[in-house]
């Protein structure tokens, strides 16, 4: 149960996200020229500083809301701060890649997270997210506020949604997953038990990562948020090794879709360095409020903030 | 799935005597622990550049290319108007401009973006010695797409 201190702690951070929103008051009206003003008026080192405060507040409710850096990064730095949506969304690739390459060796170390699950769906992965993001950033911008309003509106739909199974039962494993002997044991640590697991419905499963590939590079989300039921309800991993798989997975799709940004100038350092830093001393902090806070009201404060960053994208698109 | 009792000293074998149970292993593969320490290693220095990179460039320890001043107007640009507005190219240009702070910072995302394919280099091998030709396949194409992304030939139009 969490305490007084803890409850304060919450709150200051985030009183701390509500103000540094506020401080970029000017840019959250603003769009297009007026933003450009704005921007130019105000000093340079105030954006990387507010920067890191809002995407360390990000950091410490990512972590117990059960959601990755990048999905929560893009909707609301691209409604609230001035860059434009092209930096917004290179930046979210590499946080989520920065975010993944934190927690892979580890995973893989442990045998949590499994290379040879993750290493054909990062192949299907990575080719659709070159594509996503290729599409992402050739066509005009407002459709893709349009979309990615869409996708956040989506993800809210999925996280309030969808059911979790620890181990679910797979009867018959699929010839395919069977060809690519995607099956293993893993120790869990928490009942000191091994567990084997096999996977069915590969196919099924490879064909929706066409889609998250291509939704990842494309909006340059990350994707933790759909490869996680992917795994676990539709191919029967359990849901420990879907994490963690899919936290390293990460690193290999976003590791694609980042070079298409990167490439194409759509990286910027003032952007995405005080965003990794400030998301990534946030997700320390948000381990240790997770030992402690309950997750669910965290994860609802959160599914708020993606629908209203959501809404605000999906009018942005609109012209409202 | 199958759950089987065991003593957590199981795990704290080195990949060459894992355990075999129901012909499955259980913990980490070498391929597994060879790709792990390599992206481990990659990640510290990755995030070190970053960080260290960001610290020159925003005490202005070294010159940037773009005036820190500069950036606030251009920052709302799309990439394509914002690399003609500070006079930049496309792809790897970056690297011939090193002595600039602002350049400094890529040297480090750079890293990030290329140790996944280091990893899958160093893991072929091993996938040949098991004459795993599917995943030796796979890591191949892998490299591939990761290589052709970074490479910087893939056009996109405006």
């Amino acid at each position: 149960m969490i305490n007084k201190k803890q409850y304060g702690f919450l709150l200051i951070s985030s009183l701390i996200f509500l103000a540094a929103l506020f401080a970029s008051h000017p840019a959250l009206a603003a769009s297009g020229n007026h933003s450009a003003n704005v921007a130019s008026t105000t000093p340079w080192w105030i954006w990387p500083l507010v920067l890191f405060l809002v995407t360390f507040t990000m950091g410490i409710v990512a972590i117990p809301a059960g959601v990755g850096g990048g999905v929560l990064f893009v909707p609301i730095v691209s409604s609230f701060f001035p860059f434009n949506l092209d930096f917004v969304r290179g930046a979210g690739l590499m946080i989520a890649l920065s975010g993944s390459l934190a927690a892979g060796p580890g995973l893989l170390k442990r045998g949590l997270a499994d290379l040879r699950l993750a290493m054909p769906v990062a192949l299907i992965a990575s080719v659709c997210s070159i594509l996503g993001a290729m599409v992402g950033l050739a066509i005009p911008q407002n459709l893709v506020q349009i979309g990615l309003g869409a996708a956040i509106l989506g993800i809210v739909v999925v996280m309030l949604t969808a059911k979790k199974s620890e181990y679910p039962e797979v009867r018959k494993p699929d010839a395919l997953s069977i060809a690519l002997r995607l099956s293993g044991i893993y120790h869990e640590s928490s009942t000191n038990q091994n567990i084997s697991w096999q996977i069915h419905r590969a196919p099924a499963g490879f064909v929706l990562f066409i889609l998250i590939g291509f939704m990842a590079g494309m909006f340059g989300l990350g994707a933790g948020w759909a490869n996680v039921p992917v795994l676990n309800l539709v191919m029967g991993a359990p849901l420990k090794l879907s994490v963690a798989t899919s936290s390293f997975l990460l690193s290999i799709t976003d590791t694609s879709a980042a070079w298409i940004y990167i490439n194409k100038g759509a990286i910027l350092p003032m952007v995405v360095a005080p965003s990794i830093v400030g998301m990534m001393l946030g997700a320390f902090v948000g381990a240790k409020v997770l030992a402690k806070a309950k997750p669910s009201r965290i994860r609802y404060i959160v599914i708020t903030m993606l629908f209203l960053s959501g809404l605000r994208a999906l009018l942005k698109g609109f012209g409202v | 799935m199958a759950v089987t009792p065991s003593g957590s000293s199981e795990l704290t074998k080195p990949a060459d005597e894992l355990i075999s149970l129901d012909e499955k292993k259980i913990g980490a593969t070498k391929e597994q622990l060879t790709y792990s320490s390599i992206l481990g290693l990659g990640r510290k220095v990755g995030l070190a550049g970053i960080i260290a990179a960001f610290v020159v460039y925003i005490t202005g320890l070294i010159t940037p290319r773009i005036p820190l001043e500069r950036v606030p107007q251009v920052w709302n640009l799309s990439s394509s108007d914002y690399l003609k507005a500070v006079g930049l190219k496309p792809g790897w240009s970056w690297l011939a401009m090193y002595r600039y702070s602002d350049m400094l910072n890529f040297f480090g995302i750079a890293i990030l973006g290329i140790i996944s394919i280091i990893c899958y280099l160093a893991i072929i091998p091993e996938f040949i010695r098991k004459k795993d030709k599917v995943y030796v396949a796979i890591a191949i194409l892998e490299v591939i797409v990761l290589a052709v992304a970074a490479s910087g030939i893939i056009n996109i139009g405006e």
